[in-house]
């Protein structure tokens, strides 16, 4: 059956502008309320870190990292933990969307070198994005949006996230032993560096380094103007290669979904006091929406942003709607849902167990 | 005066000042080979880039590496197969099945293999190895001057990542 050429993304972008007036003016909001319902703030810091992150990719730097653990002879489970570890670490710098982008094509080679399952390393290399990305405040959108929500310090975050961030880790890598079974030694992996261009990756660790001091000071509008100038001067590949129908598609998520918190909060429909409501509705509806739209929605009815962190991180886990650097993993590697839902379970419901118990000793 | 034999006793043009070329050498020419022959194992195909035209349309390629992009090779709907390079093949349709394109462009990557040689590109310092599919050569990789680094199309990696989510 022939596919029309028409993206799942658009049909959202198109309900999501359809969307838009209607909640916006039933939630009572004013055409002069528009820049608070749209959130430029945290929308802002949302595209400072997309351009980040395509820097990482134009410059060539996160290719040059993921080609760093390629070795000799060591055994499949370690050349996997390290190809965890580096997109955790790739996904904390360039977010999971970007570390996504570059190291999924990279688990798609080591299946077939270390003759492991693709969905294996596909589902190794989406639970690591997600679990990088969560402990700093700019690794992904929904950190980003509690980051700039709830004027949180970079610090302040840092340390609610670490003691989750930590035990996923941890876990992951026990997760990946059995995922990958009693390793066989894996024969030498010679892999090909790429160039780097060096003005471009000085500039995109120099815009990072700004982009998180001026965002921690609530100036995140500033830090994405000035990276725009920055990069228009250096090198405008890394404007062409932002994905600007994602910056809008976020721009109307965060009219929909704060429109939508409104009448559900004016209305007393939802009301989430305790951490434990926090991680149970954050975790549900992430499901429903994504963890994005669901971070939204949240920010706006709880103030418990410390129970808010671990919902809607580990909710990214569970299903390809969940999060969607999930979705952008699954569609470049050709990996199927089910396979990856599969593959991911066990983990997914031990993080999330895990989180609750951790969510109860902290609090 | 220094008069130039043979030109009606006019002087000559002034000596062209030209930065000396840097030294390559077929050693270097042979590594650069061998890193393709290495990397063309790793090549993945990138997302379809579909361009209209009033005339039909045309299906791209990226030959992605570790996330970036080091050329584009032309999809050839009618045949099933490759076009080569620098003959895009139009084909006059509305729509196509995008699964099994993606599909068949995996199989007719295993297809790929290096050509034995390479060209130097002195503007941008580097040396370029074709590879083919069949008698077609499809694609050229671009590696660094020392025949150890490939070298992104960076142009159309950031045409790829704008268009993967």
């Amino acid at each position: 059956m022939p596919r029309v050429i028409v993206s799942s993304r658009s049909l959202v972008l198109v309900l999501a502008a359809l969307v838009a007036p209607v909640l916006y003016f039933a939630s009572g909001y004013r055409v002069n309320d528009l820049p608070w319902v749209l959130d430029y703030k945290s929308l802002s810091v949302i595209m400072l870190f997309l351009l980040v992150s395509r820097g990482f990719v134009v410059s060539g730097l996160s290719s040059r990292a993921a080609g760093a653990l390629f070795g000799s002879g060591r055994s499949n489970w370690l050349v996997l933990a390290l190809y965890s570890l580096s997109t955790m670490t790739l996904a904390m710098l360039a977010t999971n969307d970007g570390a996504v982008l570059v190291m999924i094509p990279v688990a798609l080679e080591l299946s077939r070198l270390l003759e492991v399952d693709p969905a294996v390393t596909v589902t190794i290399g989406l639970l690591s994005a997600n679990t990088g990305s969560i402990l700093l405040p700019f690794s992904n959108p929904q950190n980003i949006i509690i980051w700039q929500d709830y004027s949180v310090t970079l610090p302040e975050f840092a340390e609610a996230a670490a003691p989750y961030f930590i035990l996923l880790l941890l876990l992951l890598l026990v997760y990946t032993k059995l995922l990958v079974g009693p390793g066989k030694r894996a024969g030498k992996l010679v892999h090909p560096r790429v160039k780097v261009n060096s003005s471009t990756a000085v500039t995109t660790v120099t815009v990072l380094l700004v982009g998180v001091a001026l965002s921690d000071m609530g100036m995140g509008f500033h830090a994405f103007i000035l990276a725009l100038i920055v990069y228009i001067a250096v090198d405008r590949y890394v404007i062409f290669s932002m994905d600007w129908m994602l910056a809008l598609l976020f721009a109307l998520l965060f009219v929909d979904f704060n429109s939508a918190a409104r009448i559900l909060s004016s209305h007393e429909i939802l009301s989430i006091q305790s951490p434990l409501q926090v991680y149970i509705y954050g975790i549900a509806l992430s499901q429903a929406v994504s963890n994005v739209p669901a971070t939204m929605i949240l920010v706006k009815l709880t103030g418990n942003w410390k129970a808010l962190i671990p919902a809607v991180n580990i909710a990214g886990y569970a299903t390809p709607v969940s999060s969607m650097a999930n979705l952008i993993g699954l569609r470049i590697s050709g990996v199927e849902w089910r396979a990856y839902a599969v593959k991911s379970v066990l983990y997914t419901v031990t993080a999330i167990v895990v989180g609750g118990v951790l969510l109860f000793l902290y609090h | 005066m220094e008069i130039i034999a043979g030109c009606g006793g006019l002087p000559g043009p002034p000596p062209l000042r030209r930065e000396p070329s840097r030294f390559v050498s077929q050693e270097m020419a042979a590594r650069a080979v061998e890193t393709v022959r290495v990397l063309v194992n790793y090549i993945v195909p990138g997302p379809l880039l579909v361009h209209r035209h009033p005339d039909g349309l045309s299906i791209d390629v990226p030959v992605m590496y570790n996330g970036v992009a080091l050329d584009r090779v032309h999809y050839d709907l009618s045949i099933g197969g490759f076009s080569p390079k620098g003959r895009p093949a139009r084909v006059l349709a509305d729509s196509f099945d995008a699964g099994s394109v993606e599909s068949r462009v995996r199989e007719l990557f295993g297809e790929l293999r290096v050509v034995d040689a390479a060209e130097f590109r002195e503007p941008e310092d580097c040396w370029v190895v074709p590879l083919a599919w069949g008698s077609f050569i499809v694609a050229h990789i671009r590696v660094s001057r020392d025949g150890g680094e490939v070298v992104p199309d960076r142009g159309l990696t950031a045409e790829v990542s704008s268009r993967v989510a």
